[in-house]
């Protein structure tokens, strides 16, 4: 049933990648864990290696490899259960919009960095009052000569403390309708006016530098808009394709690791009729899912359109791996509710899974559009 | 809320209500929590007012009447309900089996917030049945070694006495042995961090050689099984009264937060997804209230019919509580996944409690086996 053609090259890029982060990062949870933050050098690391957006052209300073190094690189961070390295946003998900959307002389300037991990990226959509509504965003960006001046706050963003560049969605408040209001602008870490909350306390997540952006009269140059003005939300919809991409494969990487550590704990002898039955069920499960999103990948691969497929994706893994952390923990009992145990982390780690990049309500929502009821 | 409560029954609720109300500082228990600390300050009040182990007093009310108070103080606070519910956890064992001074030095000061109590019972990796803590007869006394993990209250904060009734295996078989904190040879370390109960740190214990009296046996040598199964049914239906009390503090939060979050121009419970949601908590959390009422009232009238009711109580609370918790964060949005929000917290005790003391399939197992009874195998072959 191999649906994804992985090659030699392939299984060597995950072997390099399984061994450095079991080397150089899997030592560094526990205290980014505690500092709610991953250091930077870490990023710079993963970016020597090639192992950031490792499908960006050679020619921007990528190593110029096939999408399904990225589905590795997604695939074994789930396996190491860090959240710190946000790097499927960062590779698969903010970079694109710049190779996608931006100029050429914004792409000289910011893919390089953006490969070698000098340049940590986060997109800003959600605000406190626009989190599944995203057309209701307040922050504005507002025209004045070659400047543009933003002011408003985002918030839950990723990268957030770290990044040294955002990729911000804001409205003019000159155009009334709400969707045709949105571009998209680049903003640099360190530009005056533009400020970086401390990172959030959650409930798992912990070694991700989750945070508040605020903008207050914050003048970026004209040429740092994105795209074509009004285009925000067209380009926000497209690339949140590819984000729930993520999500779907994260989930069913996720349940396929609970289980593992999960039979690693209990062993395979003398087990009862109901946990073995317990670990045939989720094992089934979570197999069907595996195929189905490999389909999935395969056919975004091949250029197709997979809107709703994309969106079940995402809906039923991440609720896979929430139900599946908690059925493995049922079975582990008492000793499965330590935080020592590995199970933990991943049980509060994957509960945000089925709210962010889109609500699991909101991906049901863009099914039925796509099934025409 | 539905079922129907005596007048004491009632003026319990009303008053642990307002007390929890009161006195449960969200800012003071979330940095606790975060620090892993027991909330000595509200125990003592909680004390001081009489809401600590009313089942134990044995004048007083019965399993009902402090489920209820457990219910109470979730509702407001998972993890703080749960610290003051479990302050006496064990001190049952005291009530049931001790003498005289047993009683008072244990049940009443547990009751008056000048002692904790943990049970006890388990051990790393094993079963309650495979205990291998050892209790070897030494002249008129005997000598105890073994282990024991995540003992509650396992670490004094203000100066209290902390009891713990220890389950062993003497020649004549289970028996339980009374310990205190500064008994010679009684390690405790603090167990790791929890994934919830955290304001209820409890302990590892070593016990190396304690030497202890004849007078520290609770009950008759060999003797310990029944009551550690009548303890871990008490222990089952307050943990059923916390599971409520979380279920119905996790929908009280969802229905506050989803009325005025606005979203697409409308109150987010506007949207019927999110409606039915609210519905399926509602229905989820009352019939698990009317089963574990009924339970818990069978229990305290000494009627053992339906068997196995602890473990029907817990299971559908710790369902309910589950259930609610999750669906709970669900309407919260991201905000539900932040320290600041709360909801998080009654997630991960709602799934803490529900693998406390049992875990699911051992209660399917009770429930079963009350029911099936013990069927041999046929003569044919596996």
């Amino acid at each position: 049933m191999e649906i994804l053609k992985y090659t030699d090259t392939h299984h060597r890029y995950r072997a390099r990648l399984k061994a450095w982060l079991r080397e150089r990062v899997v030592p560094q949870i526990e205290a980014c864990e505690e500092a709610h933050i991953t250091p930077k050098g870490m990023w710079e690391e993963m970016g020597t290696h090639g192992f950031l957006c490792p499908s960006l052209p050679r020619e921007y300073g990528g190593p110029g490899l096939d999408f399904l190094h990225s589905v590795i690189v997604w695939e074994e961070m789930c396996r190491i259960g860090f959240t710190g390295l946000a790097a499927g946003l960062h590779s698969d998900i903010v970079v694109p919009y710049i190779l996608s959307f931006g100029s050429e002389a914004q792409k000289q300037r910011h893919l390089p960095g953006c490969a070698a991990g000098t340049c940590i990226t986060a997109v800003a959509m959600t605000e406190p009052g626009a989190g599944s509504d995203v057309a209701a965003m307040e922050t504005t960006a507002e025209v004045s000569g070659d400047e543009i001046i933003l002011n408003g706050s985002k918030t839950f963003i990723s990268n957030g403390v770290n990044c040294d560049l955002v990729v911000l969605a804001a409205r003019d408040p000159a155009v009334a309708d709400r969707h045709q209001a949105v571009s998209l602008f680049l903003v640099e870490a360190g530009t005056p006016g533009f400020t970086k909350g401390s990172p959030f306390e959650k409930m798992g997540w912990k070694s991700q530098d989750t945070a508040e952006l605020f903008f207050k009269d914050c003048r970026i140059p004209a040429e740092n808009r994105l795209g074509e003005p009004g285009r925000g939300f067209a380009m926000l919809m497209e690339k949140l394709q590819q984000e729930r991409l993520v999500c779907a494969v994260g989930g069913v990487a996720n349940a396929e690791t609970m289980l593992a550590q999960t039979r690693d704990a209990l062993g395979d002898q003398n087990l009862s009729q109901a946990v073995r039955f317990a670990l045939v069920e989720m094992t089934t499960t979570v197999a069907m899912a595996r195929t189905f999103t490999d389909a999935v990948l395969a056919d975004h691969m091949a250029g197709k359109q997979v809107i709703g497929e994309t969106s079940m994706a995402k809906y039923w893994n991440t609720e896979l791996a929430k139900t599946t952390a908690s059925r493995c923990l049922d079975l582990l009992g008492m000793d499965g509710a330590l935080e020592s145990c590995p199970l933990v982390r991943q049980f509060r780690d994957v509960r945000v899974t089925s709210i962010f990049a889109g609500t699991n309500e909101i991906m049901k929502g863009i099914i039925a559009k796509t099934l025409g009821i | 809320m539905g079922i129907e409560l005596d007048r004491a029954q009632g003026q319990i609720r009303r008053a642990a209500t307002e007390f929890a109300r009161g006195e449960f500082d969200r800012e003071e228990i979330r940095e606790l929590e975060k620090a892993g600390e027991f909330p000595a300050r509200i125990w003592k009040a909680a004390a001081e007012l009489g809401f600590l182990g009313l089942h134990l007093d044995e004048a007083g009310g019965g399993i009902l009447e402090s489920l209820i108070t457990a219910e109470a103080f979730c509702r407001e606070d998972s993890a703080c309900g749960m610290a003051l519910t479990l302050a006496g956890c064990g001190a049952e064992l005291v009530r049931a089996l001790g003498n005289p001074d047993q009683k008072a030095a244990v049940v009443e000061a547990v009751t008056l917030g000048a002692a904790r109590c943990g049970a006890a019972l388990f051990e790393p990796g094993r079963s309650l049945e495979d205990c291998h803590t050892r209790a070897r007869p030494d002249g008129s006394g005997w000598i105890i070694s073994g282990e024991k993990t995540q003992v509650a209250n396992g670490l004094s904060v203000a100066g209290e006495t902390l009891f713990f009734p220890v389950l062993c295996r003497a020649p004549e078989g289970p028996t339980l042995v009374l310990l205190d904190a500064r008994t010679p040879g009684v390690g405790l370390s603090p167990t790791v961090r929890r994934l919830g109960n955290n304001l209820s740190p409890s302990a590892e214990m070593v016990l190396e050689d304690v030497r202890v009296r004849a007078n520290q046996i609770l009950g008759k040598p060999g003797k310990a099984w029944k009551p550690v199964q009548a303890f871990l049914d008490q222990l089952q239906l307050l943990n059923a009264g916390m599971a409520l009390g979380m279920a119905q503090g996790a929908l009280d939060r969802a229905l506050a937060y989803g009325k005025q979050r606005q979203q697409f121009g409308r109150p987010v419970l506007a949207f019927e997804a999110l409606a039915h949601t609210l519905a399926e908590m509602e229905l989820r959390l009352g019939t698990a209230r009317s089963l574990v009422y009924d339970m818990a009232r069978a229990w305290d009238s000494r009627k053992k019919n339906p068997p196995a009711g602890a473990a029907l109580a817990m299971e559908a609370a710790c369902r309910a509580a589950e259930y609610c918790a999750d669906a709970a964060l669900q309407i919260h949005g991201g905000y539900g996944y932040m320290t600041e929000g709360e909801i998080e917290q009654f997630y991960r005790d709602a799934k803490w409690l529900k693998l406390h003391a049992t875990n699911p399939s051992q209660r399917l197992s009770a429930i079963a086996a009350a029911r099936v009874g013990t069927l041999k195998p046929g003569p044919g072959k596996e």
